[in-house]
């Protein structure tokens, strides 16, 4: 069996971990760039004014109109749910053995996930939509 | 009895802390795993307290207030420096995983050139950013933050 990047398409394993290194390399871009932005105002506030308070209402729902940010919002959440939930199926499968474990594990890991998701991605959407533009 | 191997199981705070018997890669591994599980809970945090957007600004502001507390503020932080590690020791196994800093394999000829002779100067680049985000992120929250 060739074990990589393009190995045997056909193991899920291998699937999932060549997405989740994907998944991991996308995210050190954009919630490092999410996490300096809203994490560091202080010091990026200093190249941009805009950026000196992210959090208020004002330059909240300024990036809630944009679609791009919108979009990014959910990308960035699908990829860090996906990226952490693969994470934690890891360390859950590394305690418990067992067919019957791991299918509960994969179970709960696809049902937070999706729901996680799906609270995230709807609120961002209807946000985008309803959110007044001046 | 004292040379018993047993004996010799005791590290002290020193050689435990420089990582004598696992490594300090053994060590990276564990906080990599811990700050994993700190970002993901706080991620599922933050997708409801930002759920909160739809409920109109008064209740965002209410919700903003909170966290203008010390505490939280502490615990904002301790997200950073989790993310901080976490970002740059993942780009460090992603470079390792990938084959990079591994190097060319070689005859087993004494005496040995393991491959931690390049894994460790990569390591300890990727710790000293690591530390170097981890003390903006707190001269950010403790003389510039909102």
């Amino acid at each position: 069996m060739h074990c990589g990047w393009a190995g045997n398409v056909t193991d899920n394993k291998i699937k999932y971990w060549a997405l989740n290194v994907f998944c991991a390399l996308v995210l050190a871009v954009l919630l490092g760039a999410h996490m300096g932005l809203m994490h560091l105002p202080g010091l990026l506030g200093q190249i941009n004014p805009a950026w000196k308070d992210p959090l208020a209402w004002a330059h909240v729902s300024e990036r809630g109109r944009s679609a791009a940010i919108t979009g990014g919002y959910v990308l960035l959440l699908g990829l860090a749910l996906f990226h952490g939930l693969y994470g934690v199926h890891t360390m859950f499968t590394e305690f418990f053995s067992g067919e019957r474990a791991a299918r509960r594990i994969a179970a709960g890991c696809w049902i937070a996930g999706i729901a996680l998701f799906v609270i995230g991605a709807f609120s961002s959407v209807i946000f985008h939509i309803s959110v007044p533009r001046t | 009895m004292n040379d018993h191997p047993a004996v010799e199981q005791r590290l002290g705070l020193v050689r435990w802390l420089t990582g004598h018997r696992h490594g300090i890669e053994g060590y990276l591994y564990i906080c990599h795993r811990i700050s994993g599980i700190v970002l993901l809970l706080f991620l599922s945090l933050h997708v409801l307290v930002t759920s909160s957007r739809l409920f109109g600004e008064e209740t965002w502001q209410t919700l903003m207030s909170l966290t203008h507390s010390p505490a939280l503020k502490f615990l904002e932080y301790l997200v950073f420096v989790a993310f901080a590690f976490h970002a740059t020791n993942g780009v460090r196994l992603i470079l390792i995983e990938l084959g990079f800093a591994v190097g060319k394999a070689e005859h087993p000829v004494y005496p040995y050139r393991g491959s931690l002779h390049k894994q460790r100067p990569l390591m300890i680049v990727l710790m000293v950013v690591a530390a170097v985000l981890i003390v903006l992120g707190g001269f950010d929250a403790l003389r510039l933050g909102r």
